[in-house]
């Protein structure tokens, strides 16, 4: 059941799963991903130190997926504020995400609630997105929480 | 996943607490993220005059990329395949070029039948320490010697 809130939006879109993808996840974005923050694990850099360690090729950082949950998700026409800011993120790795993968993402509106604070009330939308490899397998689950401030 | 860890479950005990580690994040690794995550420079996250344009006083570190780092910290701890759930609140803008501290406090361990968990509080600091810039909690799972 979504938290009832003060502020109007799209109610209908609880329950509906939006679909986005595929993603293919190359190696040069692998690489790319670990270089920009400083990931030097072998598992992540060198896709023969993945196979020793029994993966099938070079292996995605935990959190690469996060990269393709930003994808179009539908406006909630929320009536309220005009400021944006990403506010946290959940993700809880499934199954090993490896060089050659195609994903695909599956979000829904998860919640809508408000929180009050020192610097008045935000509103924060919840969206959860699973992302599946070519084989069906769930890799991992997203949490995005977007907060709307006045 | 199959583990490639260096910490083991009887190595943790509740209330340790790990790190600091220091990280920084140079202009140049923003832009590389950005590129990649289909936000390519200039933006608020690369560009001085585009986060004046949204209100901010310099270009920040997005979010997932602090969620990166914070996962990196984790790994190089705990070893690679280790995080099972890893859970964060940003409540302030990430800068550039300065020294983050990432610190972990273990907060609960258990062993069942799907592994041996440790929970963590994961706190992002810039120079003032009660002023964290992430929050949150990590769940692993670590191999055991037993």
């Amino acid at each position: 059941m979504p938290t009832q809130i003060d502020y109007e939006y799209d109610h209908s879109l609880y329950g509906v799963e939006h679909e986005s993808g595929p993603f293919q996840v190359t190696k040069e974005i692998i690489d790319v991903y670990a270089s920009s923050v400083g990931e030097d694990n072998p598992i992540f850099t060198d896709a023969s130190a993945a196979r020793a360690a029994g993966f099938g090729d070079q292996v995605a950082p935990p959190t690469l997926c996060a990269l393709f949950e930003r994808g179009e998700l539908p406006d909630i026409k929320l009536q309220f504020g005009r400021r944006q800011f990403h506010g946290g993120q959940r993700v809880e790795p499934r199954a090993a995400i490896v060089a050659g993968d195609t994903l695909t993402a599956s979000s829904h509106l998860k919640d809508v609630y408000t929180k009050t604070g020192r610097t008045g009330t935000m509103v924060h939308v919840v969206w959860e997105t699973t992302f599946r490899n070519q084989d069906g397998i769930v890799v991992a689950d997203v949490q995005r929480s977007q907060v709307v401030r006045e | 996943m199959t583990q490639s860890a260096r910490l083991y479950f009887e190595d943790v005990e509740l209330g340790d607490e790990i790190g600091p580690a220091i990280v920084t994040v140079a202009d140049d690794q923003v832009v590389d993220f950005c590129s990649l995550w289909g936000n390519p420079a200039p933006n608020r996250f690369t560009d001085q005059e585009q986060a004046e344009k949204v209100g901010l006083s310099e270009p920040i570190v997005p979010g997932i990329m602090s969620m990166a780092l914070v996962s990196r910290v984790l790994t190089d701890w705990a070893g690679a395949g280790t995080v099972e759930d890893l859970d964060l609140v940003f409540r302030g803008t990430i800068p550039h070029n300065q020294p983050l501290h990432v610190g972990f406090q273990i907060s609960d361990t258990d062993q069942d039948e799907s592994g041996n968990h440790i929970q963590c509080d994961i706190t992002m600091t810039g120079p003032v320490p009660d002023r964290p810039y992430i929050i949150g909690t990590a769940r692993l799972n670590l191999p055991s010697r037993g």
